[in-house]
Protein backbone atom coordinates (compact mmCIF):
# COMPACT_ATOMS: atom_id res chain seq x y z
CA UNK A 1 0.00 0.00 0.00
CA UNK A 2 1.76 3.17 -1.08
CA UNK A 3 -0.11 6.03 0.96
CA UNK A 4 -0.38 9.04 -1.36
CA UNK A 5 -0.32 12.14 0.48
CA UNK A 6 1.24 14.05 -2.48
CA UNK A 7 2.12 17.40 0.06
CA UNK A 8 3.90 17.30 3.86
CA UNK A 9 0.12 16.19 5.77
CA UNK A 10 0.19 16.65 9.68
CA UNK A 11 0.46 13.35 10.05
CA UNK A 12 3.54 13.01 8.12
CA UNK A 13 5.08 15.85 9.90
CA UNK A 14 4.82 14.40 13.15
CA UNK A 15 6.43 10.94 11.73
CA UNK A 16 9.27 13.23 10.18
CA UNK A 17 10.28 15.83 11.93
CA UNK A 18 11.33 14.90 15.00
CA UNK A 19 14.22 12.77 13.16
CA UNK A 20 14.68 15.47 10.73
CA UNK A 21 15.15 18.79 13.10
CA UNK A 22 17.56 16.48 15.44
CA UNK A 23 19.84 14.94 12.73
CA UNK A 24 19.89 18.96 10.74
CA UNK A 25 20.16 20.91 13.67
CA UNK A 26 23.35 18.58 15.60
CA UNK A 27 24.46 16.81 12.48
CA UNK A 28 24.29 18.70 9.59
CA UNK A 29 24.16 22.46 11.12
CA UNK A 30 27.27 22.53 12.99
CA UNK A 31 28.68 21.82 9.44
CA UNK A 32 27.84 24.97 7.86
CA UNK A 33 28.18 26.75 10.90
CA UNK A 34 31.77 25.59 10.75
CA UNK A 35 32.23 27.27 7.24
CA UNK A 36 30.85 30.26 8.45
CA UNK A 37 32.96 30.54 11.47
CA UNK A 38 35.69 29.67 9.49
CA UNK A 39 35.63 32.94 7.08
CA UNK A 40 34.75 35.24 10.19
CA UNK A 41 37.16 36.21 12.46
CA UNK A 42 36.24 34.57 16.20
CA UNK A 43 36.73 36.51 18.92
CA UNK A 44 36.80 33.80 21.94
CA UNK A 45 34.24 31.76 20.79
CA UNK A 46 31.88 34.37 19.23
CA UNK A 47 32.22 35.07 15.43
CA UNK A 48 33.44 38.58 14.35
CA UNK A 49 34.27 40.55 11.22
CA UNK A 50 34.17 38.58 8.01
CA UNK A 51 37.79 38.01 7.20
CA UNK A 52 37.55 36.09 4.19
CA UNK A 53 39.88 33.39 3.36
CA UNK A 54 42.29 35.18 5.23
CA UNK A 55 42.39 31.81 7.95
CA UNK A 56 42.60 29.43 5.28
CA UNK A 57 45.69 31.27 3.99
CA UNK A 58 47.02 31.32 7.76
CA UNK A 59 46.64 27.47 8.53
CA UNK A 60 47.33 26.00 5.00
CA UNK A 61 50.57 28.94 4.60
CA UNK A 62 51.73 27.29 7.91
CA UNK A 63 54.59 24.72 7.58
CA UNK A 64 52.96 22.16 9.45
CA UNK A 65 50.28 21.83 7.66
CA UNK A 66 51.69 19.98 5.00
CA UNK A 67 53.19 17.72 7.28
CA UNK A 68 50.19 17.39 8.93
CA UNK A 69 48.60 16.48 5.85
CA UNK A 70 51.07 13.93 4.38
CA UNK A 71 51.23 11.77 7.25
CA UNK A 72 47.27 11.35 7.30
CA UNK A 73 47.84 10.77 3.64
CA UNK A 74 50.26 8.07 4.73
CA UNK A 75 48.00 6.64 8.02
CA UNK A 76 45.41 6.53 5.56
CA UNK A 77 46.43 5.44 2.71
CA UNK A 78 48.71 2.84 4.65
CA UNK A 79 45.87 1.84 7.36
CA UNK A 80 43.14 1.33 4.70
CA UNK A 81 45.14 -0.97 2.45
CA UNK A 82 46.45 -3.11 5.33
CA UNK A 83 43.05 -3.77 6.80
CA UNK A 84 41.52 -4.67 3.21
CA UNK A 85 43.88 -6.66 2.28
CA UNK A 86 44.06 -8.76 5.44
CA UNK A 87 40.07 -8.58 6.22
CA UNK A 88 39.96 -10.15 2.28
CA UNK A 89 41.76 -12.68 3.34
CA UNK A 90 40.45 -13.64 6.64
CA UNK A 91 36.87 -12.95 4.63
CA UNK A 92 37.81 -15.72 2.53
CA UNK A 93 38.88 -18.35 4.90
CA UNK A 94 35.90 -17.82 7.27
CA UNK A 95 33.62 -18.54 4.28
CA UNK A 96 35.36 -22.00 4.30
CA UNK A 97 33.78 -22.46 7.49
CA UNK A 98 30.00 -23.58 8.55
CA UNK A 99 27.88 -23.40 11.51
CA UNK A 100 28.76 -22.77 15.13
CA UNK A 101 32.21 -22.32 14.45
CA UNK A 102 32.01 -19.74 11.65
CA UNK A 103 29.66 -17.57 13.86
CA UNK A 104 32.45 -18.23 16.74
CA UNK A 105 34.96 -17.01 14.26
CA UNK A 106 33.18 -14.42 12.96
CA UNK A 107 32.53 -12.79 16.77
CA UNK A 108 35.88 -13.22 17.88
CA UNK A 109 37.13 -11.29 14.83
CA UNK A 110 34.68 -8.54 15.45
CA UNK A 111 35.04 -7.89 18.93
CA UNK A 112 38.14 -5.40 18.82
CA UNK A 113 35.82 -3.50 16.84
CA UNK A 114 33.76 -3.51 19.18
CA UNK A 115 34.67 -2.05 22.30
CA UNK A 116 35.28 1.60 22.99
CA UNK A 117 38.05 3.23 21.08
CA UNK A 118 39.42 4.23 24.38
CA UNK A 119 39.73 1.01 25.56
CA UNK A 120 40.65 -0.72 22.29
CA UNK A 121 43.90 1.85 22.25
CA UNK A 122 44.60 1.37 25.51
CA UNK A 123 44.37 -2.58 25.29
CA UNK A 124 46.75 -2.38 22.05
CA UNK A 125 49.12 -0.69 24.02
CA UNK A 126 49.57 -2.77 26.58
CA UNK A 127 50.13 -5.32 24.53
CA UNK A 128 51.82 -4.11 21.31
CA UNK A 129 53.70 -0.93 22.21
CA UNK A 130 53.89 -1.27 25.82
CA UNK A 131 58.23 -2.16 26.78
CA UNK A 132 56.76 -5.04 28.93
CA UNK A 133 53.68 -6.35 27.05
CA UNK A 134 53.63 -9.13 25.18
CA UNK A 135 54.99 -8.65 21.75
CA UNK A 136 57.70 -6.77 23.36
CA UNK A 137 58.67 -10.12 25.42
CA UNK A 138 58.18 -11.88 21.82
CA UNK A 139 60.64 -10.11 19.74
CA UNK A 140 63.05 -9.97 22.20
CA UNK A 141 63.00 -13.68 22.52
CA UNK A 142 62.76 -14.24 19.19
CA UNK A 143 66.78 -12.33 19.30
CA UNK A 144 65.42 -9.37 16.87
CA UNK A 145 66.64 -6.95 19.26
CA UNK A 146 65.38 -4.43 21.66
CA UNK A 147 61.34 -3.26 20.87
CA UNK A 148 60.87 0.49 21.31
CA UNK A 149 58.00 1.37 18.73
CA UNK A 150 58.05 4.87 19.69
CA UNK A 151 61.97 5.38 19.62
CA UNK A 152 61.47 6.65 15.52
CA UNK A 153 58.84 8.54 13.55
CA UNK A 154 58.61 5.18 11.14
CA UNK A 155 57.54 2.69 13.72
CA UNK A 156 55.73 5.17 15.36
CA UNK A 157 53.53 5.44 12.17
CA UNK A 158 53.77 1.49 11.44
CA UNK A 159 52.40 1.05 15.19
CA UNK A 160 49.43 3.30 14.82
CA UNK A 161 48.70 1.93 11.46
CA UNK A 162 48.83 -1.42 12.63
CA UNK A 163 46.68 -0.35 15.96
CA UNK A 164 43.93 1.57 12.96
CA UNK A 165 43.90 -2.12 11.27
CA UNK A 166 43.59 -3.77 14.64
CA UNK A 167 40.76 -2.04 15.71
CA UNK A 168 38.69 -1.80 12.47
CA UNK A 169 39.91 -5.65 10.84
CA UNK A 170 36.96 -7.38 12.09
CA UNK A 171 34.05 -5.08 11.13
CA UNK A 172 36.07 -5.00 7.40
CA UNK A 173 35.91 -9.35 7.61
CA UNK A 174 32.00 -9.10 8.16
CA UNK A 175 31.50 -6.23 4.85
CA UNK A 176 33.52 -8.40 2.52
CA UNK A 177 32.26 -11.82 4.16
CA UNK A 178 28.91 -10.58 3.25
CA UNK A 179 29.59 -9.19 -0.07
CA UNK A 180 31.81 -12.99 -0.92
CA UNK A 181 28.77 -14.71 0.79
CA UNK A 182 26.81 -13.26 -2.31
CA UNK A 183 28.30 -14.30 -5.12
CA UNK A 184 26.40 -17.39 -6.80
CA UNK A 185 27.88 -20.60 -6.13
CA UNK A 186 27.37 -21.57 -9.73
CA UNK A 187 30.23 -19.08 -11.08
CA UNK A 188 32.82 -20.89 -8.67
CA UNK A 189 31.64 -24.98 -10.04
CA UNK A 190 31.77 -23.28 -13.44
CA UNK A 191 35.45 -22.16 -13.12
CA UNK A 192 36.13 -25.37 -11.52
CA UNK A 193 34.87 -26.95 -14.37
CA UNK A 194 36.57 -24.80 -16.80
CA UNK A 195 39.78 -26.32 -15.08
CA UNK A 196 40.79 -23.00 -12.78
CA UNK A 197 42.87 -23.03 -10.13
CA UNK A 198 41.88 -21.87 -6.91
CA UNK A 199 43.94 -18.62 -7.54
CA UNK A 200 43.02 -17.95 -11.05
CA UNK A 201 39.18 -18.53 -9.80
CA UNK A 202 39.59 -16.06 -7.21
CA UNK A 203 41.64 -13.62 -9.50
CA UNK A 204 38.70 -13.98 -12.45
CA UNK A 205 35.64 -14.89 -10.58
CA UNK A 206 35.72 -13.69 -6.89
CA UNK A 207 37.49 -10.51 -7.13
CA UNK A 208 35.91 -8.52 -9.57
CA UNK A 209 32.19 -9.42 -8.12
CA UNK A 210 34.23 -8.42 -5.08
CA UNK A 211 35.12 -5.13 -6.23
CA UNK A 212 31.68 -3.12 -5.02
CA UNK A 213 31.73 -4.30 -1.35
CA UNK A 214 35.75 -3.41 -1.60
CA UNK A 215 35.07 0.23 -2.43
CA UNK A 216 32.34 0.53 -0.18
CA UNK A 217 34.30 -0.99 2.41
CA UNK A 218 37.58 1.27 1.57
CA UNK A 219 35.09 4.09 1.66
CA UNK A 220 33.60 3.13 5.36
CA UNK A 221 37.40 2.53 6.74
CA UNK A 222 39.03 5.62 5.22
CA UNK A 223 36.21 8.16 6.72
CA UNK A 224 36.50 6.12 10.60
CA UNK A 225 40.32 6.45 9.98
CA UNK A 226 40.56 10.06 9.05
CA UNK A 227 37.81 10.75 11.84
CA UNK A 228 39.81 8.84 14.91
CA UNK A 229 40.76 10.69 17.32
CA UNK A 230 41.70 8.13 20.19
CA UNK A 231 43.97 5.92 18.61
CA UNK A 232 46.68 8.85 17.53
CA UNK A 233 46.15 10.30 21.54
CA UNK A 234 45.80 7.34 23.33
CA UNK A 235 48.74 5.06 20.98
CA UNK A 236 51.33 7.33 20.59
CA UNK A 237 49.95 10.48 21.70
CA UNK A 238 51.18 12.33 18.09
CA UNK A 239 54.62 11.34 18.98
CA UNK A 240 57.45 10.59 18.32
CA UNK A 241 57.99 14.20 18.10
CA UNK A 242 54.77 14.72 16.12
CA UNK A 243 55.30 12.03 13.53
CA UNK A 244 52.18 10.68 14.22
CA UNK A 245 49.88 13.96 14.54
CA UNK A 246 47.44 13.76 12.10
CA UNK A 247 44.59 15.53 10.99
CA UNK A 248 41.80 14.42 13.29
CA UNK A 249 44.74 14.52 16.70
CA UNK A 250 46.05 17.83 15.64
CA UNK A 251 42.07 19.62 15.27
CA UNK A 252 41.42 18.26 18.38
CA UNK A 253 43.95 19.44 20.44
CA UNK A 254 44.87 22.76 18.64
CA UNK A 255 41.13 23.23 20.43
CA UNK A 256 40.65 21.98 23.45
CA UNK A 257 44.53 22.17 24.39
CA UNK A 258 45.91 25.22 22.99
CA UNK A 259 42.44 26.81 23.20
CA UNK A 260 42.88 27.82 19.28
CA UNK A 261 39.64 27.57 18.21
CA UNK A 262 40.10 29.91 14.78
CA UNK A 263 43.43 27.14 13.65
CA UNK A 264 40.92 23.89 14.93
CA UNK A 265 37.87 24.97 12.89
CA UNK A 266 39.57 26.24 9.79
CA UNK A 267 41.02 22.85 9.73
CA UNK A 268 38.22 21.02 10.84
CA UNK A 269 36.38 22.29 7.46
CA UNK A 270 39.26 21.18 5.00
CA UNK A 271 38.56 17.38 7.01
CA UNK A 272 35.12 18.30 7.06
CA UNK A 273 35.31 18.43 2.91
CA UNK A 274 37.37 15.22 2.60
CA UNK A 275 34.49 13.46 4.77
CA UNK A 276 32.06 15.20 2.08
CA UNK A 277 33.24 13.79 -0.76
CA UNK A 278 33.76 10.11 1.05
CA UNK A 279 30.22 10.47 2.16
CA UNK A 280 29.13 11.37 -1.12
CA UNK A 281 31.06 8.67 -3.00
CA UNK A 282 29.83 6.03 -0.05
CA UNK A 283 25.81 7.29 -0.95
CA UNK A 284 26.47 7.50 -4.39
CA UNK A 285 27.77 3.63 -4.87
CA UNK A 286 25.31 2.23 -2.25
CA UNK A 287 22.64 4.02 -4.10
CA UNK A 288 23.61 2.80 -7.53
CA UNK A 289 24.20 -0.79 -5.89
CA UNK A 290 20.43 -0.51 -4.31
CA UNK A 291 19.33 0.38 -7.86
CA UNK A 292 20.82 -2.55 -9.44
CA UNK A 293 20.51 -4.85 -7.25
CA UNK B 1 38.80 -41.05 -9.99
CA UNK B 2 40.70 -39.16 -7.04
CA UNK B 3 44.21 -39.80 -6.76
CA UNK B 4 45.44 -39.87 -3.25
CA UNK B 5 47.83 -37.00 -3.62
CA UNK B 6 45.50 -34.43 -4.25
CA UNK B 7 43.17 -35.07 -1.53
CA UNK B 8 46.66 -34.72 1.13
CA UNK B 9 47.07 -31.64 -0.49
CA UNK B 10 43.35 -30.67 0.60
CA UNK B 11 44.15 -31.32 3.74
CA UNK B 12 47.48 -29.91 3.86
CA UNK B 13 45.34 -26.76 2.63
CA UNK B 14 42.94 -27.21 5.59
CA UNK B 15 45.66 -27.43 7.80
CA UNK B 16 47.29 -24.25 6.69
CA UNK B 17 43.91 -22.34 6.73
CA UNK B 18 43.16 -23.33 10.51
CA UNK B 19 46.55 -22.27 11.65
CA UNK B 20 46.00 -18.59 9.68
CA UNK B 21 42.73 -18.47 11.05
CA UNK B 22 44.11 -19.57 14.56
CA UNK B 23 46.89 -16.87 14.63
CA UNK B 24 44.99 -14.04 13.67
CA UNK B 25 41.99 -14.91 16.52
CA UNK B 26 45.38 -15.04 18.59
CA UNK B 27 46.82 -11.76 17.34
CA UNK B 28 43.27 -9.95 17.24
CA UNK B 29 42.01 -11.58 21.02
CA UNK B 30 45.58 -10.99 22.70
CA UNK B 31 45.16 -7.42 23.66
CA UNK B 32 41.54 -8.10 25.25
CA UNK B 33 42.60 -11.05 26.59
CA UNK B 34 45.68 -10.22 27.90
CA UNK B 35 44.30 -6.89 29.13
CA UNK B 36 41.10 -8.82 31.05
CA UNK B 37 43.37 -10.66 32.86
CA UNK B 38 45.95 -8.26 33.86
CA UNK B 39 43.77 -6.59 35.59
CA UNK B 40 42.82 -8.89 37.89
CA UNK B 41 46.55 -9.71 39.13
CA UNK B 42 48.39 -8.07 41.67
CA UNK B 43 50.84 -5.40 40.68
CA UNK B 44 53.75 -7.27 40.93
CA UNK B 45 52.53 -9.74 38.23
CA UNK B 46 51.70 -6.95 36.06
CA UNK B 47 54.87 -5.48 36.06
CA UNK B 48 56.85 -8.51 35.85
CA UNK B 49 59.19 -8.69 32.83
CA UNK B 50 59.14 -11.55 30.95
CA UNK B 51 55.81 -11.40 31.34
CA UNK B 52 54.06 -14.26 33.31
CA UNK B 53 51.27 -16.38 31.17
CA UNK B 54 50.29 -18.09 35.18
CA UNK B 55 50.52 -17.10 38.31
CA UNK B 56 47.99 -18.55 40.73
CA UNK B 57 47.47 -14.91 42.88
CA UNK B 58 44.38 -13.27 41.78
CA UNK B 59 43.61 -9.32 43.08
CA UNK B 60 40.76 -7.08 43.40
CA UNK B 61 42.68 -4.26 44.48
CA UNK B 62 42.91 -1.82 41.10
CA UNK B 63 39.01 -2.27 41.19
CA UNK B 64 38.76 -1.31 44.63
CA UNK B 65 41.02 1.44 43.96
CA UNK B 66 38.69 2.75 40.99
CA UNK B 67 36.25 2.32 42.66
CA UNK B 68 36.98 4.22 46.32
CA UNK B 69 38.24 6.96 42.85
CA UNK B 70 35.13 7.47 42.32
CA UNK B 71 34.49 5.42 39.05
CA UNK B 72 30.99 4.49 39.89
CA UNK B 73 29.76 8.19 38.77
CA UNK B 74 30.54 7.76 34.87
CA UNK B 75 29.87 3.93 35.06
CA UNK B 76 25.94 5.13 36.40
CA UNK B 77 26.11 7.88 33.60
CA UNK B 78 27.14 6.22 30.66
CA UNK B 79 24.07 3.88 31.85
CA UNK B 80 21.78 6.17 31.54
CA UNK B 81 23.47 7.71 28.43
CA UNK B 82 23.19 4.74 26.52
CA UNK B 83 19.70 3.64 27.68
CA UNK B 84 18.12 6.38 26.59
CA UNK B 85 20.17 6.80 23.58
CA UNK B 86 18.71 3.57 22.56
CA UNK B 87 14.89 4.14 23.32
CA UNK B 88 15.49 7.97 21.80
CA UNK B 89 17.02 6.58 18.14
CA UNK B 90 14.54 3.73 18.34
CA UNK B 91 11.33 6.22 18.81
CA UNK B 92 12.51 8.42 16.27
CA UNK B 93 14.06 6.59 14.33
CA UNK B 94 11.05 3.90 13.79
CA UNK B 95 8.34 6.98 12.94
CA UNK B 96 10.88 8.29 10.26
CA UNK B 97 11.78 5.18 8.67
CA UNK B 98 7.40 3.84 8.50
CA UNK B 99 7.17 7.42 6.81
CA UNK B 100 10.16 6.51 4.12
CA UNK B 101 9.32 3.18 3.49
CA UNK B 102 5.00 3.65 3.77
CA UNK B 103 4.31 7.42 3.14
CA UNK B 104 5.04 9.25 -0.25
CA UNK B 105 5.41 12.50 0.45
CA UNK B 106 7.22 15.56 -0.66
CA UNK B 107 10.76 15.34 0.12
CA UNK B 108 10.87 12.10 0.98
CA UNK B 109 14.17 11.37 -1.07
CA UNK B 110 15.99 14.31 0.65
CA UNK B 111 14.84 12.53 4.00
CA UNK B 112 16.38 9.72 2.62
CA UNK B 113 19.23 11.00 1.92
CA UNK B 114 19.81 12.97 5.12
CA UNK B 115 19.49 9.29 6.85
CA UNK B 116 21.53 7.64 4.68
CA UNK B 117 24.36 10.31 4.29
CA UNK B 118 23.94 10.60 8.35
CA UNK B 119 25.52 6.76 8.86
CA UNK B 120 29.51 7.61 7.66
CA UNK B 121 29.05 11.69 8.63
CA UNK B 122 27.98 10.32 11.96
CA UNK B 123 31.19 8.04 12.44
CA UNK B 124 33.31 11.43 11.10
CA UNK B 125 31.86 13.64 13.87
CA UNK B 126 35.34 14.32 14.80
CA UNK B 127 35.74 16.96 12.09
CA UNK B 128 32.29 18.91 13.70
CA UNK B 129 33.08 18.50 17.42
CA UNK B 130 34.45 22.35 17.33
CA UNK B 131 31.65 24.00 15.68
CA UNK B 132 29.52 21.37 17.62
CA UNK B 133 31.14 22.65 20.40
CA UNK B 134 31.08 26.92 19.56
CA UNK B 135 27.28 25.87 18.41
CA UNK B 136 26.55 25.01 21.90
CA UNK B 137 28.00 26.43 23.99
CA UNK B 138 26.66 29.66 22.49
CA UNK B 139 23.61 28.59 23.15
CA UNK B 140 23.99 27.36 26.79
CA UNK B 141 23.29 23.33 26.03
CA UNK B 142 27.02 22.36 27.23
CA UNK B 143 27.71 20.72 30.50
CA UNK B 144 23.77 19.90 30.47
CA UNK B 145 22.02 16.44 31.35
CA UNK B 146 20.50 17.15 27.99
CA UNK B 147 23.84 16.99 26.46
CA UNK B 148 25.38 14.22 25.64
CA UNK B 149 21.87 12.01 24.99
CA UNK B 150 20.94 14.46 22.79
CA UNK B 151 23.96 14.31 20.49
CA UNK B 152 24.33 11.10 20.82
CA UNK B 153 20.37 10.02 19.77
CA UNK B 154 21.40 12.36 16.57
CA UNK B 155 24.40 10.34 15.79
CA UNK B 156 22.66 6.58 16.03
CA UNK B 157 19.66 7.92 14.53
CA UNK B 158 20.80 7.57 11.07
CA UNK B 159 21.85 3.78 11.10
CA UNK B 160 18.72 2.76 13.57
CA UNK B 161 16.37 4.44 11.05
CA UNK B 162 18.26 2.40 8.57
CA UNK B 163 18.02 -0.78 10.02
CA UNK B 164 14.27 -0.22 11.01
CA UNK B 165 13.95 1.09 7.29
CA UNK B 166 15.01 -2.69 5.80
CA UNK B 167 12.75 -4.51 8.63
CA UNK B 168 9.58 -2.37 7.83
CA UNK B 169 10.15 -2.69 3.85
CA UNK B 170 10.33 -6.75 4.40
CA UNK B 171 6.63 -6.62 5.83
CA UNK B 172 3.92 -6.67 3.75
CA UNK B 173 1.85 -3.75 3.17
CA UNK B 174 -1.43 -5.71 3.16
CA UNK B 175 -1.10 -5.93 6.77
CA UNK B 176 -0.96 -1.49 6.91
CA UNK B 177 -4.20 -1.89 4.69
CA UNK B 178 -5.84 -4.65 7.03
CA UNK B 179 -4.81 -2.68 10.01
CA UNK B 180 -6.74 0.52 8.27
CA UNK B 181 -9.65 -1.76 7.59
CA UNK B 182 -9.79 -2.11 11.59
CA UNK B 183 -10.10 1.33 12.01
CA UNK B 184 -6.35 1.73 13.02
CA UNK B 185 -4.50 4.87 12.44
CA UNK B 186 -1.10 5.41 11.29
CA UNK B 187 0.64 5.58 14.38
CA UNK B 188 -1.40 2.37 16.07
CA UNK B 189 -0.09 0.54 12.91
CA UNK B 190 3.58 1.43 12.97
CA UNK B 191 3.67 0.50 17.07
CA UNK B 192 0.88 -2.29 17.24
CA UNK B 193 1.20 -3.79 14.31
CA UNK B 194 4.62 -3.34 12.37
CA UNK B 195 6.77 -3.08 14.97
CA UNK B 196 6.10 -5.94 16.92
CA UNK B 197 6.99 -8.14 13.70
CA UNK B 198 10.46 -6.00 13.57
CA UNK B 199 12.03 -7.38 16.82
CA UNK B 200 15.36 -8.57 15.36
CA UNK B 201 15.77 -5.43 13.31
CA UNK B 202 14.88 -3.46 16.49
CA UNK B 203 17.05 -5.88 18.89
CA UNK B 204 20.05 -5.16 16.49
CA UNK B 205 18.91 -1.26 16.12
CA UNK B 206 18.73 -1.02 20.25
CA UNK B 207 22.19 -2.40 20.55
CA UNK B 208 24.02 -0.25 18.22
CA UNK B 209 22.48 2.55 19.74
CA UNK B 210 23.48 1.59 23.17
CA UNK B 211 27.22 0.62 22.26
CA UNK B 212 27.42 3.85 20.26
CA UNK B 213 26.50 6.13 23.40
CA UNK B 214 28.36 3.79 25.56
CA UNK B 215 31.93 3.91 23.61
CA UNK B 216 31.68 7.23 22.50
CA UNK B 217 34.87 9.77 23.61
CA UNK B 218 34.83 12.92 21.56
CA UNK B 219 32.02 14.36 22.59
CA UNK B 220 31.33 13.76 25.91
CA UNK B 221 35.32 14.78 26.65
CA UNK B 222 34.43 18.00 25.35
CA UNK B 223 31.10 19.01 25.71
CA UNK B 224 30.53 18.18 29.33
CA UNK B 225 32.97 19.30 32.49
CA UNK B 226 31.17 18.29 35.62
CA UNK B 227 31.85 14.81 37.42
CA UNK B 228 28.53 14.09 37.36
CA UNK B 229 28.02 13.95 33.81
CA UNK B 230 30.98 12.60 32.82
CA UNK B 231 30.98 9.36 30.59
CA UNK B 232 33.01 6.64 30.97
CA UNK B 233 35.28 6.60 28.21
CA UNK B 234 36.73 10.04 29.31
CA UNK B 235 37.02 8.85 32.77
CA UNK B 236 38.77 5.77 31.48
CA UNK B 237 40.56 8.77 29.53
CA UNK B 238 41.45 10.49 32.45
CA UNK B 239 42.90 7.02 34.29
CA UNK B 240 45.43 6.84 31.82
CA UNK B 241 46.66 10.70 33.09
CA UNK B 242 46.16 9.66 36.85
CA UNK B 243 48.15 6.42 36.78
CA UNK B 244 49.95 6.74 34.20
CA UNK B 245 52.40 3.56 34.19
CA UNK B 246 50.53 2.17 36.94
CA UNK B 247 48.65 -0.36 34.27
CA UNK B 248 46.40 -2.34 37.08
CA UNK B 249 43.95 0.51 37.70
CA UNK B 250 43.82 1.74 34.37
CA UNK B 251 43.09 -1.73 32.78
CA UNK B 252 40.64 -2.37 35.78
CA UNK B 253 38.59 0.85 34.65
CA UNK B 254 38.43 -0.54 30.69
CA UNK B 255 37.51 -3.84 32.03
CA UNK B 256 34.66 -2.04 33.96
CA UNK B 257 33.68 -0.41 30.48
CA UNK B 258 34.37 -3.38 28.18
CA UNK B 259 32.66 -6.47 29.58
CA UNK B 260 29.17 -5.04 29.00
CA UNK B 261 30.17 -5.19 25.37
CA UNK B 262 31.59 -8.36 24.92
CA UNK B 263 28.88 -9.95 27.19
CA UNK B 264 26.44 -8.26 24.44
CA UNK B 265 28.59 -9.40 21.06
CA UNK B 266 29.16 -12.74 22.56
CA UNK B 267 25.58 -13.20 23.26
CA UNK B 268 23.85 -11.22 20.13
CA UNK B 269 26.58 -11.61 17.93
CA UNK B 270 24.55 -13.02 14.92
CA UNK B 271 22.00 -10.60 15.39
CA UNK B 272 24.80 -8.04 15.25
CA UNK B 273 26.35 -9.07 12.78
CA UNK B 274 23.23 -9.78 10.21
CA UNK B 275 22.27 -6.22 11.48
CA UNK B 276 25.89 -5.20 10.51
CA UNK B 277 25.70 -6.07 6.91
CA UNK B 278 22.00 -5.18 5.89
CA UNK B 279 23.00 -1.91 7.18
CA UNK B 280 26.05 -1.34 4.99
CA UNK B 281 26.57 -3.53 1.97
CA UNK B 282 23.18 -4.44 0.68
CA UNK B 283 22.55 -0.79 0.35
Amino acid sequence: MILRTRNFSGETLVFVLPAILLLVLLLYLPAVLGFYYSLHELEGMVPGSYSGLSNYQAVIGAPEFIDVAKRTLVYIVGAVSLTLVAATGIALAVNTLTGPLATAVQIGVILPWAVSSVVGALMFRWVYVSDIGLFAYAIESLGLGPYRPLAGPVSGMLTLIASACWKKLGFAVIMILAGIKSIPADYHDAARADGATPWQAFREVTLPLLAGPLIICSVVLAIADLNTVELPLIVTNGGPVESTTILPLSIYSLAFSQFDFQGAITLAVFMFAVNVVLVASYVSITQRRATHA
Amino acid sequence: MRRPGKRYLRLAGQVALATILVIVLFLNLAPLVWGLLASIRPREAIMAYPPRVFTEAMSLEHYRTIFEGGFLQPLQSSTIYALVTALGALLLGSLAAYAIDRLRFRGRYLVLLAVVSGIPLASGAAALIVPNYIYLTSLGLTNSVVTLPMIYIAYNLPLVTWILKGAIAGISPELDEAAAVDGANRFQTLFGVILPLCKPAIGAAAIFAFVGAWNEFVAGSVLVESTVLRPIQVAIYQNIGFFGRDWGPLLASAAVATLPIIVIFILFGRLLVSGLTAGSVKG
